[in-house]
């Protein structure tokens, strides 16, 4: 696999000036992806994971202020707003309200084409046909002709990976593309993604609460808390040694399918800090079993390990 | 559709005719009558005054005979434009004032959406806060303030334009009054605009139309423009019918021969038909306008249906 980066994020902040002083949503997020890879964000809600994603596309409301640098394929800064929906792509968590209710689905895909490619209507419309087919749509053409409310939840999902791919994006952000979806439709869209990775070489940044959908697409996997990355690791070794106890935390949540049913599902008591909270140490630090007198003072500083791993935590599980 | 519209168009009837019922019987209720003054007449001529109008028959007889000359399109006479009735009255006065409310309206939408849309796109700038300053003023200075100041400046002052007066072919003598009536619905209308537009800037699907790297120009007039527009055309109804029938005032200052005194008037003077008349007018324009609207929001959203 190329090691050619794609998408480049360094010390990215996004404040909001809020009544309760500044609202920090991304707190010095540093982060890669190369072409062709597919790389997983998971965090709580709350965590910064959508406002990263806003603020890579530039697609951030007029309040927020953006400090840092977001390289795009090696252009600088603000050229990401020039390639965007044309070489990054975004598909957006809800299916629901993120077509426009009262267009056609043809129209929708088909202006995508004739604004970045300047192609005709006709083809465009053509290319969108071929697309639906490519996504799985068993009969392209009627959808085409459809409004979004009269498609079903996980058609719509599909009509919105299609059009993010119509112009053959080097990398497809999406944001909690499954989580609207039912469970067994979800499986066909994480499906869909792999496969698009494999044959498009396309990068992907998976973003999802759910450490069990990042799993299976993930090579690597970035873990937010708080706004901040707390450890990045390649996919398999984050499962099988979690560094930073947060991390422990959210494997230990996730159901094991092949274990005894437990009487009560684990769960991690308590909640982040709020966004606007000042304090000196670790935010994690009020829910951590491993806590020690210097995670309360001190911020712990990212730790970079020579096999691609990353963590900010003073007292470390073991690898 | 042509069934949704023909079974909306037989629920009106109804309707009217409860309207028609009520402002019957209210105003029948209201004291004193059409011939009193301030000097009483003589109990003979009122007796054949009353003989003459058919005042002297019990209330339901007249409310028979009244709904009677309804079905066969007459309003019947007016008490008080002596040798006129009511459908000569409204015949002559509607079209002047139907004409200049129509002008009225269509200026007040085209220039209410393009003022709303600006602001909001420049929310928090200083062209939103003078649109939404201004609307303000715009909503609260009363007509009759607004045309005299207007035909004070324009008229007598820069001679521009004629301060009252009526030429069906005189374009100049429109613009003053038109002005007047446009001036409060645009506002409205571009507050709502505003209002809405703001909500669906910040959809989901218009973030979508973002990502999709289009230009603000398609996503405003494709994407946005027509669901920010579903809370105009609400208002459209009720602002069509008020404007369309006249106003008493503009039509008072401005000496125009529309209907918008006869409602007032008629009502103070206890004509009673000429009330019921204006009543039905209003109703009916109401009533219609409800229905071209409810056609207009299935146009703006496909989820609506029209089922009858």
């Amino acid at each position: 696999m190329s090691r050619e980066p794609i998408l480049e994020v360094e010390r990215l902040r996004v404040a909001y000036a809020g009544r309760g002083g500044q609202v920090e949503a991304v707190r010095d997020v540093s982060l890669r992806v190369d072409a062709g890879e597919c790389v997983g964000i998971v965090g709580e809600s709350g965590s910064g994971k959508t406002q990263l994603c806003l603020a890579v596309l530039g697609l951030l409301p007029p309040n927020a202020r953006r400090d840092g640098v977001v390289r795009f394929a090696g252009a600088p800064g603000d050229a990401v707003r020039a390639v965007r929906g044309e070489r990054i792509a975004m598909v957006f968590q809800d299916p629901q309200t993120a077509l426009t209710p009262h267009l056609r689905i043809g129209t929708q895909m088909a202006e995508v084409l004739v604004h970045h490619r300047r192609v005709s209507g006709p083809a465009a419309r053509e290319a969108a046909r071929a697309m639906l087919a490519h996504v799985g749509i068993s009969d392209p053409d009627r959808c085409l002709r459809r409004y979004p409310h009269e498609l079903s939840g996980g058609m719509r999902q599909r009509v919105l990976i299609a059009t993010s791919l119509l112009c053959e994006p080097q990398l497809l952000i999406a944001d909690e593309p499954t989580t609207a979806l039912d469970v067994t439709v979800q499986a066909q869209v994480l499906e869909l993604l792999a496969r698009l990775r494999r044959e498009r070489r396309m990068a992907i940044l998976l973003v999802s609460h759910d450490l069990a959908v990042v799993a299976g697409l993930a090579a690597r996997i970035v873990v937010m808390y708080a706004g901040r990355v707390v450890e990045e690791a390649p996919a398999d070794a984050l499962f099988r040694g979690p560094r930073h106890p947060y991390t422990a935390a959210l494997i230990a949540c996730a159901p094991n399918p092949d274990g005894p049913i437990p009487a009560r599902m684990a769960t991690l008591p308590g909640q982040p800090p709020g966004a606007t909270e000042r304090f000196p140490g670790c935010p994690f630090v009020s829910r951590c079993d491993r806590a020690v007198e210097r995670c309360r003072r001190e911020d712990p500083a990212m730790v970079a390990l020579d096999d691609g791993r990353r963590f900010a935590c003073h007292a470390p599980l073991s690898a | 559709m042509i069934r949704y519209l023909f079974v909306r168009v037989l629920g009106a009837l109804p309707t009217l005719l409860a309207i028609v019922t009520i402002s019957f019987f209210l105003i029948r209720f209201a004291p004193g009558g059409p011939f009193d003054q301030a000097r009483a007449l003589p109990a003979d001529v009122v007796a054949n005054l009353n003989a003459a109008y058919g005042l002297d028959r019990p209330l339901w007889a007249q409310y028979a005979t009244y709904l009677d000359d309804l079905a066969h399109g007459d309003f019947g006479p007016s008490f008080r434009y002596k040798d006129f009735s009511v459908t000569e009255l409204i015949r002559e006065g509607f079209p002047v004032s139907a004409t200049l409310g129509a002008i009225a309206i269509a200026l007040a939408l085209a220039g209410g959406v393009g003022v709303g849309v600006v602001a909001a796109l420049y929310r928090g700038r200083w062209i939103d806060h003078a649109t939404v300053g201004l609307s303000v003023v715009a909503i609260a200075v009363p007509s009759f303030v607004l045309l005299p100041a207007l035909g004070l400046l324009f008229g007598i002052e820069l001679h521009w334009l004629p301060v009252a007066g009526w030429d069906p072919t005189s374009i100049r003598d429109y613009v003053l009054p038109v002005v007047t009536l446009c001036l409060p619905p645009l506002a409205y209308i571009a507050r709502l605009t505003r209002a809405s537009m703001i909500e669906v800037m910040r959809s989901a699907y218009v973030r979508t139309a973002f990502a999709k790297g289009l230009p603000m120009r398609t996503i405003v007039l494709r994407h946005a423009l027509r669901p920010a527009l579903i809370p105009v055309a609400s208002y459209l109804a009720p602002a069509v019918a008020m404007t369309m029938t006249g106003s008493l005032v503009v039509e008072t200052i401005a000496g125009l021969p529309g209907i918008g005194r006869y409602l007032v008037q008629g009502a103070l003077n206890r004509d009673y038909t000429l009330v019921l008349g204006m009543v039905i007018v209003y109703s009916t324009l109401l009533i219609s306008m409800g229905l071209v609207v409810d056609v207009l929001i299935a146009v703006l959203d496909p989820r609506v249906r029209l089922q009858a």
